[in-house]
């Protein structure tokens, strides 16, 4: 055992900067420290107390960082945003943290393009436009606008086409089949079929003379694929559409159904 | 809103409006105008009439989104040594819905609800980190295990403050002590942190000792704190 009295011996201050890996010691010094066992146990009891207090005390008088998010967000009562901001003018770490929250809310990507996985992206398929069937042309014609329409997503085909029923009534009908040599033509029987108003025509339709129910705005064009695979949608009211085959395990969305009096 | 578009969207089936709140979703990702009224309506079933199939239908809608902000997370890593990425969704949607049910909050915009539920996950997993840095000189049993150690300490940490701060000589030390260990500064970021307040690295040094001195010796007060061992 060495003197701590001995002339290389390290003060407590200089001691508690080696539990701190702060390397402030000559050469000497640390000889001493490698020999003085009272050095030494000096600097474990140090170092233990001080990994003892901060693992039991670290951040314990803080606000969680959720609440630290939600404040940063603006959406905490009064009373705790007055305590957080107190809280900050006090700890630097939680400053720190609300300096990193605010940046990330700023930055952040509400919708990521990742969110769209092929898991999920197989869900929702988009059915494309891939037959423009023959029509007279016409100066105001272009594609995509005509009548009747066939669509594919995936293995699926589906036609769709415009009628008119005797009393007038526009009806909307349509054929899906399977290029699956699996998949049996009835195998779409009972799936239910939507159709629904585009988004800007659906708010354009609100009606404010209460002539008509406004719940059928939204939910009105629904109906049932049959045993072959026919889909027959009545009463249509002109407007811009999106279709939707809600299938056990996908969802077949047609797009860009503009249908007009005409 | 109109009153009768208002109606129309609450008695839209729930499925359908599923299938609809998926198709905006898809549109704001391609940056196209999306109605988000109808995932809006998802979140005012859930929450303020605490439908419980509402509430599926919400976290089915968005809980692939949790997932990618999860994953993009400058330390999902460290996070993913804690709990499984599917643990830290759930938690957040718990979480969240605890946040809201009590204000029955009523989203006026898609970005705002967004916002909402990011901010619960950003701070999920930064209260992990921070447990992770409180734990780091600790050896963490295996999660589950009966020895793990709660989250929050049984102790009341403004109590435990109370004793510390009666212990210690003047309100340097408590200072000291505070941004030592609750904040967990070490003194030369404490002298770079707050040079207002300590200029010397040496007058950190020398109040920690003291504040290890005064502490140990009252150990009977803070048994939980530093243990019954001599050391």
């Amino acid at each position: 055992m060495t003197d701590r009295m001995h002339a290389s011996a390290l003060s407590e201050e200089e001691l508690m900067s080696v539990a701190y890996d702060d390397d402030i010691l000559s050469a000497d010094q640390r000889t001493h420290l490698e020999q003085c066992t009272i050095c030494q146990q000096q600097l474990a009891m140090y170092t233990t107390t001080n990994e003892l207090l901060s693992s039991k005390l670290y951040r314990t008088l803080c606000p969680s960082a959720v609440n630290l998010n939600y404040y940063c967000l603006g959406v905490v009562s009064e009373e705790e945003r007055m305590q957080i901001a107190n809280h900050l003018l006090d700890c630097p770490s939680c400053a720190d943290e609300v300096a990193e929250i605010r940046r990330t809310q700023a930055s952040v990507e509400l919708y990521p393009p990742g969110a769209w996985s092929p898991v999920a992206a197989l869900r929702r398929i988009f059915a494309t436009l891939v037959v423009q069937q023959a029509q007279p042309a016409t100066r105001a014609m272009t594609p995509g606008k005509g009548w009747p329409r066939q669509y594919r997503a995936e293995t699926l085909d589906l036609s769709l086409h415009i009628s008119r029923a005797s009393n007038g009534e526009i009806l909307l009908l349509g054929i899906i089949t399977s290029a699956d040599p699996n998949e049996p033509v009835d195998a779409f029987e009972g799936e239910k079929v939507g159709l629904y108003l585009a988004s800007e025509d659906a708010i354009n339709r609100v009606p404010t003379d209460g002539g008509e129910k406004a719940e059928d705005i939204l939910s009105r064009f629904t109906t049932e694929v049959d045993d072959v695979g026919n889909i027959v949608l009545e009463d249509i009211q002109p407007g811009n559409y999106v279709m939707i085959l809600h299938l056990p395990d996908r969802e077949v969305i047609i797009e860009g159904l503009n249908i007009d009096q005409a | 809103m109109g009153t009768r578009m208002e109606e129309a969207l609450r008695s839209m089936d729930l499925s359908l409006l599923e299938s609809r709140c998926g198709n905006e979703l898809n549109k704001h990702r391609r940056k196209q105008p999306a109605d988000e009224r109808f995932c809006l309506e998802i979140f005012r079933r859930a929450i303020a009439q605490q439908i419980d199939q509402a509430w599926s239908a919400l976290q089915q809608c968005f809980g692939e989104i949790v997932r990618i902000w999860l994953r993009s997370h400058p330390s999902n890593d460290i996070a993913l040594q804690r709990d499984t990425e599917e643990n830290y969704v759930s938690q957040t949607f718990s979480r969240f819905w605890y946040a809201v049910r009590s204000q029955r909050v009523e989203f006026s915009s898609l970005n705002a609800a967004l916002s909402y539920l990011h901010a619960t996950l950003n701070g999920i997993l930064t209260d992990t980190l921070r447990s992770q840095l409180r734990s780091k000189n600790v050896p963490l049993p295996d999660p589950g295990f009966p020895e793990e150690p709660a989250v929050e300490d049984s102790h009341d940490s403004s109590v435990t403050w109370e004793i510390i701060s009666s212990l210690l000589a003047d309100q340097r030390e408590r200072r000291a002590a505070y941004l030592l260990y609750y904040c967990g500064l070490k003194p030369r970021e404490i002298v770079l942190r707050c040079p207002e307040e300590f200029v010397d690295v040496k007058e950190v040094y020398r109040l920690n000792c003291n504040i290890v001195e005064r502490l140990r010796r009252n150990r009977d007060r803070l048994r939980w704190l530093l243990g019954d061992g001599e050391g």
